[in-house]
C-alpha cells in the first residue's frame, strides 16, 4: 500500500511550488515565455489555453523533464536549480500524462509497481474502488482501452501519493460518470491539503472544480490568478483572444440509398474474448449514426469488423460499396492513423490504396497535404513537415482531410475530438457535418455533445450490446440525461 | 523559409552531426588503443591512410573489399526498414555464392560468355533469395522470429557449402583437397582493368541506387518503410504484411546472394575453405552505420572497407596485432551509437515542444 | 602435396631450373609470412610462428620478417601477398593451402620475388612449394604406442584428406610392429579406431570426440587436430593421449606421451640460407627426419627408457633417410594387397592416399 502521506497542517498561505520568470525556447520557436505561477496546498488550479498555447512544456518544465532557459522554481519556498524527474517526484510533484507513458507488455499491476515499489494488486483494486478508477491490476495494458490506460495513469500518480499533481487533460478520455468520479477523487486530494494543477481546455470543467484559473496563450501567462467562477466566455476571450467559432448549424437530413447494413454481428477481441453481441444498425447516406459509449464496450472492435480489418465472429454485414471503399479516421491518431517520421505528403498517400499506381504521385500529395493546410489552418506546417511536428488537433485535421478527400460512400470516424482544444474540435465536427451529404458518416464517441450535436441518430453501446437508440432532437435537454443513463447501463426511463 | 524545409534540413544537418560524432569517437578509441600498444596513433593512421587510399592498387583492393559489404549492407538495411533482422546474410551468402558456382560449374559450364554470366549472377541471386525465404515463411506461417531463424541458417548453409566442396563437388584434378574445380572463365565477372575490383562494385552501387528511389519513390518502397515506421499505421491502411515480408526477405536474401556470387565469380573463382568471412555480419554494421539509408550504406561500406585493408598495413609496419581493425570496426559501431544516443535527445525535446499546448 | 607431385612438379622445375636466371648473393633478406590465424592460436599458426622465431634467431640481422596474421580467405591473401610483393620483400612464405591460386596469380607478375606455398601443388619458376613428412612422426608414436602395450587406440581425424589418411596408416603401422615387439596379445583388424572432425581445429568437438572413445573403452587418444583439446580430454578422463603440431604437454596436457611436431623453422632458414647463398630455386619440399621439417617432443616421465631408446633408434634410420614406413606388404581393410612384398609405396602414392591399412577401424568418408 502506498504511504498515506497527507501533509501535515500544511500551510495553506504559502506556495508550495511557484514559478518565476521561466521562459523555455526551441530554437526560433517561445514556448514559454517569462512565467509566473503559484499553486497553493488544498487548491485547485485550472490552467488553460488552446493547442500550441505553451501548456505541456510548462508541465514538461514543473515536472523536471525539461529544463527552462531561464527563470527560478521554487517548492516549498526553497529554490529548486536543475530539477529532474526523479527530484520532482522525491519532492512530491507528480504528473498524470495526456499521453500514456505505460509499459503494454505488462500488467497494471506491474505498471504501477515500477513507478512505486511495493505495490500490489489487492492494494491497487482497493484505491481504485476507493477513487472510482475501475480496472483490472492483472489486465495487460496492452488489451486496455484508451479509457482505461487513462485511469491507470491516474492510478500511478495516486500511487505514488504526490503531495502536487500535474493533470494534462486528464478528462479527455473520460466519459461524464468518470468525469464526475474524477472530481470526486480531485476533491479529496483538495481536501487533504494536496494541491493540483488542472491542464484542460474544457472550459465547462473549470467552474465546478478549480479554485482559481489562469490563462495561457501563445507562451505568455495571458492572465494569472482569475476566480474560477469568471464567465466562461471572458476565459475563451483570453484564450483564443477573440469570440470562438460558433458550433455548426444542422441541416435536417435528407437520407439516400441504405450504404450499410449490419445485422445481428458479434465479435471477439484479440484474445477471444466476446467483445460486442447482435449489433444490429443501418446507415444511409446523408446521415450521421453516432455510437455512443463509455470506452471498452465493445466499440473499438465493432469498428475493426466493420473497416475490415478484423473478422465478426457472426452476424452480416452488406456495404453498398466495393469492400474497403470505406474513410476510417481511427482512435490513434499517433501511431494508426499516421506515421509520426514522415512527411505530412507522405502521410496524406497513406489510405490512398495500392490501386494507385507503382509509383508515388508526390505532387499530388504535396497539393493535398497543402490543401489541407490552409483548409483547416493548420499553423506552421508545410507538406514537408514530418507528421511528429503537429500537435495532435493539428494532426487530427490532417487525418481527417486525407479520409474525406477520399470520396467514399462511408466515413467511420473513432473518438474524432478526442483530446482536441474547443477550436479544433469546432472545426472537426464543422468538417464532419460538412461531409454529410456526401456519404453515410459513423461516429463513434464518448461525447454526448457531440453526439448530439452532430448525429440524426445516437446509438449508445454498453457491455458490447447497442442498449438503445434515439433520433437527435437539437435542444432537448433530456436526451443528455437518457444518453447518460443508456451508457452507464441504466437503462431508458425517461425516453425523449 | 518555412517551418518545415528548416525541420528537413536540421534533420540531415544532424545525420552529418552523429555521424561526425562516431567517426570522431571512433578515431579517439582507436588513438588510445594505438598508444596503449606503444605505437604513435598518428603515424598509425597514416599507415591506415597510405594502406588503404593511398595508391591505385590500395584503392582497388579496398573496393574489392567494399562491394560484397555495401550488397550485405543493402540486405540488412532493407530488411530492418521494415523492421525486419536479416541476421542470415551470412547463410544467404554463402548460398549464393553456393548457386552461382554450381549452375557455372555443373549446368551450363559450355554456355557462351554473353549467356552465362548474366545467368550465374542471377542464379547467386535466386539462391540467396530462396534461403532467405525459409525464415521469411517461417515468421509468416508459425510467427517464428526471423533473428533466430535466420542466424541459425547461416551454420546449415555454411556446412552444406563444405559438404559440396569436400564432397560431391571436390575438383577432381585437386590431389584431394577440399574445394571445386575453378569455374569457366565464361562465368568471371569482368574486372576493372589493372585491379580486382569487379561487376560486383557496380551491381552494389546500381542497386544503392535503384533501392534509394524505389524506397522513396514507388509505393511497394512507401509500403515497406510504412511498415517499418508505423506497423499499426501499416494494418490500418491496409498493407499485406504476410507478402511484403516476403518479399523483401526474399530481396534482401538476393542482395546477399549476390554478394556472395561476386566472391566468387569476381575474386575466388572457386569454391573453397575461407569464403564465408563474415561479410554477412559485417553488413548489419555497415547498414547501422549507414543508417539504413542506401546511400549511406555505401559509404559506410567503404569506410569499413578502409579500415580493413588499412588495418593490414599496421600489422606489417607498425608490428600490431591483426584483430586492430576488428576493434576499430567496434569503435565505429560503438561510435555511432553513443552519437545516436546524444542526437536522440534533440528530436525528443523537439517533439515535445511541438505537442505542447494539449 | 600432390599426386603427380614429383613427376610433375619435379620435372617443370627441371626445365625451369635451366632457364632460371643467375642469382646472385644476398647480403640482407626481407622475409614476409601470411598467417591462417593469430600467432597465439597454439596451433597451426603458432607452430608457423616458432618457426619465424628460429628463423630470426638463426640468422639475425641478415634477415628482416614482416607477418600478417587472420588471413582466411583466398581473396584477402591475395591483397596481403601482392602488397608485400610491391613493397620489394625478397621472399613470400603462404602458410596454408588456400592461398594456392592467389600466390599463383602474384607469383606471375612479380618474377623477381621469391614465392613459398606451404602444402599446396601449383609451382612457378619464382614459386616453390613446401611440406613436412609428419607421417614419419606418427610412425614413431604409433611405434611407441605399440611398444607400451596399447592396442585399442582411438584417434580423433580430422578431414579426410590424404595427409591424413597416410599419417592414421603410418601411426597403425607402427603401433603393429610395436605391439608385434612387445608381444601384446590384440586384434590385428582393429588396434585403431578412427572417428573424423571434419575440421582442422573444432575445441568442441575434440573434446566429445575424445570423451566418447575414452568413454568407449580406448586405451589412448591419439590427437590429430591442431589444438590440443582432444588431448586435454583424454587427460582429464584418464587416459593417455598423443598430441600433434606443438607439444601438446607445453599446453597443459600433461599426460601426452609423446608428440609429433612441426618444425617449419629448419625449412624456413634452408630457403632465406638459400637466397643468402644465391642458390635459392623453386623447389617441392617435403621433409622429414632427414632434413628436419618434422621432430618428436620430450616423452613423458611415464615412458619406458627401452622402449624410448627403440623409437630413438627408430628415429635414427629416419634422420640417415631410411624410410621404409611404406614397404610391402601391405594390405588395405578388406584384406587386398595394396602394395606387394618388396615394393615400396611411392611419393606419389603418398600423396593421394585413399585407403586404410589392416588394423584401422573406420571408414574414409566421402
Amino acid at each position: 500500500m502506498p504511504r498515506s502521506r497527507p501533509p501535515q497542517a500544511p500551510d495553506r498561505t504559502r506556495p508550495v511550488l511557484s514559478c518565476r520568470g521561466v521562459s523555455k525556447a526551441f530554437g526560433e520557436v517561445r514556448a514559454n515565455q517569462d512565467i509566473d505561477l503559484d499553486l497553493y496546498p488544498g487548491r485547485v488550479h485550472a490552467l488553460v489555453g488552446e493547442n500550441g498555447a505553451g501548456k505541456s512544456t510548462l508541465l514538461s518544465i514543473l515536472s523536471g523533464r525539461l529544463r527552462p532557459d531561464s527563470g527560478r522554481i521554487e517548492i516549498r519556498g526553497r529554490a529548486v536549480r536543475q530539477l529532474s524527474p526523479a527530484r520532482a517526484m522525491a519532492a512530491g510533484l507528480g504528473m498524470v500524462h495526456q499521453r500514456f507513458m505505460l509499459v503494454d507488455s505488462l500488467s497494471v499491476a506491474e505498471n504501477l509497481a515500477l513507478g512505486a515499489k511495493g505495490v500490489r494488486s489487492p492494494d491497487i483494486r482497493r484505491l481504485a474502488k476507493r477513487y472510482g478508477l475501475d480496472v483490472d491490476p492483472d489486465r495487460m495494458v496492452l488489451d486496455l482501452s484508451m479509457g482505461e490506460r487513462q485511469r491507470v495513469e491516474i492510478l500511478k500518480i495516486l500511487c505514488r501519493d504526490a503531495e502536487t499533481l500535474f493533470l494534462d487533460e486528464p478528462t479527455s478520455v473520460l466519459t461524464e460518470p468518470e468525469i464526475r468520479s474524477l472530481f470526486r477523487v480531485l476533491d479529496r486530494l483538495r481536501a487533504d491539503g494536496r494541491a493540483i494543477l488542472f491542464v484542460t481546455h474544457k472550459l465547462a470543467e473549470i467552474s465546478g472544480l478549480a479554485d482559481e484559473v489562469s490563462v495561457l496563450r501563445r507562451g505568455r501567462m495571458a492572465a494569472r490568478n482569475l476566480p474560477a467562477d469568471r464567465d466562461p466566455r471572458d476565459l475563451a476571450r483570453l484564450m483564443f483572444g477573440r469570440d470562438t467559432a460558433k458550433a455548426p448549424e444542422r441541416q435536417p437530413p435528407s437520407p439516400g440509398r441504405v450504404v450499410i447494413e449490419v445485422e445481428s454481428l458479434s465479435g471477439r477481441d484479440s484474445h477471444g474474448r466476446e467483445a460486442f453481441r447482435d449489433v444490429s444498425f443501418d446507415l444511409r447516406k446523408g446521415e450521421i449514426l453516432a455510437l455512443l459509449g463509455v470506452a471498452g464496450n465493445g466499440q473499438a472492435e465493432l469498428v475493426q469488423c466493420l473497416t475490415g480489418l478484423a473478422r465478426p465472429a457472426s452476424g452480416r454485414i452488406r456495404f453498398a460499396g466495393r469492400a474497403g471503399d470505406l474513410a476510417y479516421v481511427p482512435e490513434d491518431r499517433y501511431l494508426t492513423g499516421s506515421v509520426a517520421d514522415m512527411t505530412l505528403a507522405e502521410n496524406m498517400l497513406l489510405t490512398s490504396g495500392p490501386g494507385s499506381g507503382r509509383l508515388l504521385d508526390l505532387g499530388r500529395a504535396r497539393r493535398m497535404a497543402q490543401q489541407a493546410i490552409d483548409e483547416y489552418g493548420i499553423s506552421d506546417a508545410h507538406p514537408e513537415t514530418r507528421a511528429r511536428e503537429l500537435s495532435g488537433g493539428n494532426l487530427q485535421k490532417l487525418v481527417l482531410a486525407r479520409e474525406l478527400a477520399r470520396e467514399t460512400p462511408l466515413v467511420v470516424l473513432e473518438q474524432p475530438t478526442q483530446g482536441l482544444d474547443l477550436r479544433s474540435s469546432l472545426q472537426v465536427r464543422s468538417a464532419i457535418a460538412g461531409h454529410r451529404e456526401a456519404s453515410a458518416v459513423l461516429l463513434v464517441t464518448g461525447d454526448t455533445a457531440e453526439a448530439l450535436g452532430l448525429a440524426d441518430r445516437v446509438a449508445v453501446m454498453f457491455r458490447g450490446r447497442i442498449s438503445g437508440t434515439l433520433e437527435a432532437v437539437r435542444g432537448d435537454p433530456g436526451q443528455a440525461e437518457t444518453l447518460g443513463r443508456l451508457m452507464a447501463g441504466l437503462g431508458p426511463e425517461a425516453q425523449a | 523559409m518555412s517551418l518545415g524545409s528548416r525541420g528537413r534540413t536540421a534533420f540531415a544537418s544532424g545525420a552529418v552531426l552523429s555521424t561526425s560524432l562516431a567517426l570522431f569517437f571512433a578515431l579517439a578509441v582507436g588513438a588510445i588503443m594505438f598508444a596503449c600498444l606503444g605505437a604513435d596513433p598518428l603515424r598509425a593512421y597514416a599507415v591506415m591512410a597510405r594502406g588503404a587510399l593511398c595508391s591505385g592498387y590500395a584503392l582497388g583492393e579496398l573496393l574489392v573489399k567494399a562491394a560484397p559489404l555495401i550488397l550485405t549492407g543493402l540486405a540488412v538495411a532493407l530488411a530492418r526498414t521494415m523492421l525486419l533482422w536479416n541476421i542470415g546474410c551470412e547463410g544467404q551468402f554463402v548460398m549464393g555464392a553456393t548457386a552461382s558456382a554450381g549452375f557455372a560449374l555443373y549446368l551450363a559450364p559450355d554456355w557462351p560468355a554473353a549467356a552465362l554470366l548474366p545467368a550465374t549472377v542471377l542464379v547467386g541471386a535466386a539462391g540467396g533469395a530462396l534461403w532467405a525465404l525459409i525464415p521469411a515463411g517461417l515468421k509468416n506461417r508459425f510467427r517464428v522470429s526471423e533473428i533466430l531463424s535466420s542466424l541459425l541458417l547461416n551454420y546449415v548453409a555454411i556446412l552444406y557449402m563444405e559438404h559440396l566442396y569436400y564432397g560431391p563437388w571436390r575438383n577432381p584434378q585437386g590431389f584431394g583437397f577440399p574445394g571445386t574445380a575453378t569455374l569457366p572463365q565464361a562465368a568471371w565477372l569482368p574486372t576493372l582493368p589493372g585491379s580486382r575490383a569487379h561487376l560486383g562494385l557496380v551491381l552494389g552501387l546500381g542497386l544503392a541506387a535503384a533501392l534509394f528511389v524505389a524506397l522513396r519513390r514507388t509505393r511497394w518502397g512507401y509500403e515497406v518503410r510504412v511498415m517499418g515506421l508505423a506497423p499499426k499505421a501499416a494494418a490500418y491502411a491496409g498493407m499485406n504484411l504476410p507478402r511484403q515480408t516476403l518479399t523483401v526477405m526474399a530481396l534482401s536474401g538476393a542482395l546477399a546472394g549476390l554478394a556472395g556470387m561476386g566472391e566468387v565469380c569476381g575474386v575466388q573463382h572457386l569454391l573453397q575453405d575461407g569464403l564465408a568471412q563474415g561479410y554477412g555480419y559485417q553488413g548489419i554494421i555497415a547498414a547501422f552505420l549507414g543508417r539504413l539509408n542506401p546511400l549511406g550504406v555505401v559509404l559506410a561500406a567503404l569506410l569499413l572497407a578502409a579500415v580493413m585493408v588499412g588495418g593490414q598495413g599496421l600489422q606489417v609496419e607498425l608490428g600490431l596485432p591483426s584483430s586492430i581493425s576488428v576493434i576499430l570496426t567496434a569503435a565505429l559501431l560503438f561510435g555511432f551509437l553513443a552519437a545516436e544516443g546524444l542526437k536522440g535527445l534533440g528530436p525528443a525535446l523537439k517533439t515535445r515542444a511541438a505537442q505542447g499546448g494539449g | 602435396m600432390p599426386t603427380r607431385f614429383a613427376a610433375l612438379a619435379l620435372a617443370v622445375l627441371a626445365i625451369l631450373g635451366l632457364l632460371a636466371p643467375g642469382a646472385a648473393r644476398a647480403e640482407k633478406v626481407r622475409a614476409a609470412f601470411v598467417l591462417l590465424e593469430t600467432i597465439d592460436d597454439q596451433g597451426w599458426t603458432t607452430c608457423h610462428y616458432d618457426g619465424i622465431k628460429k628463423l630470426q634467431q638463426a640468422l639475425g640481422d641478415r634477415v628482416e620478417v614482416a607477418y600478417t596474421e587472420g588471413i582466411g580467405s583466398a581473396a584477402d591473401a591475395e591483397r596481403v601477398i601482392r602488397g608485400y610483393a610491391t613493397q620489394d620483400y625478397d621472399i613470400i612464405f603462404g602458410t596454408t593451402f588456400t592461398y594456392m591460386d592467389a600466390m599463383f596469380k602474384v607469383a606471375q607478375d612479380f618474377p623477381k620475388v621469391k614465392f613459398e606455398h606451404c602444402s599446396g601443388y601449383k609451382t612457378r619458376q619464382n614459386m616453390g612449394t613446401y611440406f613436412v613428412r609428419m607421417y614419419q612422426g606418427e610412425y614413431l608414436a604409433g611405434y611407441l604406442a605399440g611398444l607400451m602395450g596399447f592396442k585399442n587406440v582411438g584417434t580423433v581425424a580430422t578431414q579426410p584428406l590424404p595427409e591424413v589418411v597416410r599419417g592414421v596408416n603410418a601411426f597403425t603401422i607402427g603401433l603393429l610392429k610395436g605391439l608385434a615387439e612387445s608381444r601384446t596379445a590384440h586384434d590385428p583388424a582393429k588396434v585403431n579406431t578412427v572417428v573424423w572432425l571434419k575440421s582442422w581445429r573444432d575445441a568442441v568437438n575434440e573434446t566429445t570426440l575424445a570423451q566418447t572413445l575414452a568413454a568407449m573403452g580406448h586405451d589412448l587418444i591419439r590427437q590429430m587436430a591442431d589444438t590440443c583439446d582432444s588431448s586435454k580430454a583424454a587427460c582429464r578422463m584418464g587416459v593417455p593421449a598423443m598430441g600433434y603440431g606443438a607439444d601438446a604437454a607445453e599446453y597443459g596436457a600433461d599426460c601426452v606421451l609423446v608428440s609429433t611436431v612441426f618444425d617449419w623453422g629448419s625449412i624456413y632458414i634452408d630457403r632465406v640460407r638459400a637466397i643468402l647463398d644465391g642458390t635459392w630455386k623453386a623447389e617441392a619440399v617435403w621433409n622429414g627426419f632427414d632434413k628436419g621439417g618434422v621432430s618428436l617432443s620430450r616423452f613423458n616421465a611415464s615412458v619406458p627408457k627401452e622402449a624410448a631408446a627403440k623409437v630413438l633408434a627408430q628415429k635414427d634410420q629416419l634422420a640417415k633417410g631410411r624410410d621404409d614406413i611404406f614397404a610391402g606388404p601391405l594390405s588395405d581393410q578388406s584384406g587386398k594387397v595394396r602394395i606387394a612384398a618388396g615394393q615400396k609405396a611411392s611419393d606419389q602414392d603418398l600423396l593421394a592416399m585413399r585407403w586404410f591399412v589392416t588394423g584401422v577401424s573406420g571408414r574414409i568418408p566421402d
